[in-house]
């Protein structure tokens, strides 16, 4: 193949040279080695003017391509259908743990702590539904028919009321030794000790006018 | 694009949610408790009546025992009312009156014998007789329910 025993050392290294991928130190020896060798600089030659034509070929099969929409289509080839929005949010999060776990731990953290803390606090202190008054008030008492009974309210020391009907008749008759029914007979009729609320603030209540059937009302 | 729409849509929907739910039927809670006072036996029972036969003592009622026949919380609308079967085969019917700076108003009746209207408050409870029943009285006792 080569007459020079130098030459088999150097051919391997041509095309590399003539790409320009081989080390200064070996691109110095290759150029010593072409200006004394005149079949190596013919193959070197040979070897510029195939890459020549391999460029000038390769231009002309580039002329041919259409490159209208090309980074178009090349980025919906790569950019991949936008996943659902459950989908992404999941993936961000777990993004985030992965890239930022440290962060992302202490913040959750911080807000479970101050739930524990600001939940329990908030439904303490707040009043459920329809409770923003202070205590529970009677606003009005009424009777029906046919019972003949007045309403007694009682207000308690600790906020209480209590509603007590007490027989009309045995009012009227200032019957009472003991408020509170005791046996059958006795329970039928209310009877009172013998200072019968006499030192507890009681008041009177309208009756509704409103309410077909009642009656009473006051003390 | 899209997606921020939604968003936007969800956070949205998330801040009226409470305004639509308030929109919607209003309701209040109530603990309602039949106590039977009598003078047999000397009997409280569950033990926390102590407390109301306390209130009774000081307002000179006489009752010895204190059973508690039924608890239960129930939700008043204002629509409907709602009925507690009590135990001498009456139905006390209690029914939300209305709802004003959030206080709400309710109104209880026994049939035959008598009916409140109740502003509910935080603090104290109502006790309303509510007939006779073997040999005592009915209370029913009307209570901000539990927390």
């Amino acid at each position: 193949m080569a007459g020079n025993p130098a030459c088999e050392r150097f051919i391997p290294l041509l095309s590399p040279y003539i790409d320009g991928e081989i080390s200064p130190t070996e691109r110095v020896n290759i150029e010593r080695h072409l200006s004394a060798c005149k079949a190596c600089t013919g193959r070197a030659a040979d070897l510029r003017a195939e890459s020549g034509l391999l460029r000038v070929g390769l231009d002309m099969a580039v002329d041919e391509v259409d490159f209208k929409d090309f980074t178009q289509k090349v980025m919906a080839r790569v950019t991949p259908e936008k996943p659902p929005l459950l989908e992404r949010l999941r993936l961000s999060l777990s993004e985030m743990f992965l890239y930022q776990r440290t962060a992302m731990v202490s913040s959750l953290a911080t807000a479970a702590v101050l739930m524990l803390v600001a939940v329990p606090l908030l439904l303490g202190s707040r009043a459920p539904t329809g409770y923003a008054g202070e205590r529970m008030t009677v606003q009005a008492v009424r009777t029906y028919e046919p019972a003949k009974v007045a309403p007694v309210v009682m207000e308690t020391d600790n906020g209480s009321t209590i509603i007590w009907l007490v027989d009309q008749d045995s009012h009227s008759h200032g019957a009472s030794p003991a408020l509170g029914g005791g046996d059958e007979a006795q329970s039928d009729e209310l009877e009172m000790e013998e200072a019968p609320l006499g030192n507890v603030p009681q008041k009177t209540l309208p009756a509704k006018k409103d309410d077909p059937a009642p009656k009473g009302g006051s003390l | 694009m899209h997606s921020t729409a939604m968003l936007a849509l969800l956070s949205l929907g998330l801040l009226l949610s409470p305004l639509a739910a308030q929109a919607q039927e209003q309701k209040v809670k109530l603990q309602v408790e039949v106590v039977l006072a009598s003078n047999k036996g000397d009997a409280v029972e569950p033990p926390e009546l102590a407390q109301m036969k306390e209130t009774f003592r000081k307002q000179n009622f006489s009752f010895t025992s204190f059973k508690r026949l039924s608890l239960e919380t129930l939700e008043l609308a204002a629509e409907k009312p709602t009925e507690v079967r009590l135990p001498n085969g009456v139905n006390a019917s209690l029914k939300l009156l209305g709802l004003k700076e959030g206080i709400a108003t309710v109104r209880v009746e026994i049939p035959r014998q008598s009916g409140v209207d109740v502003e509910l408050g935080r603090q104290g409870s109502v006790y309303q007789r509510a007939g006779k029943h073997v040999g005592g009285e009915l209370i029913l006792v009307l209570s901000p329910p539990p927390k």
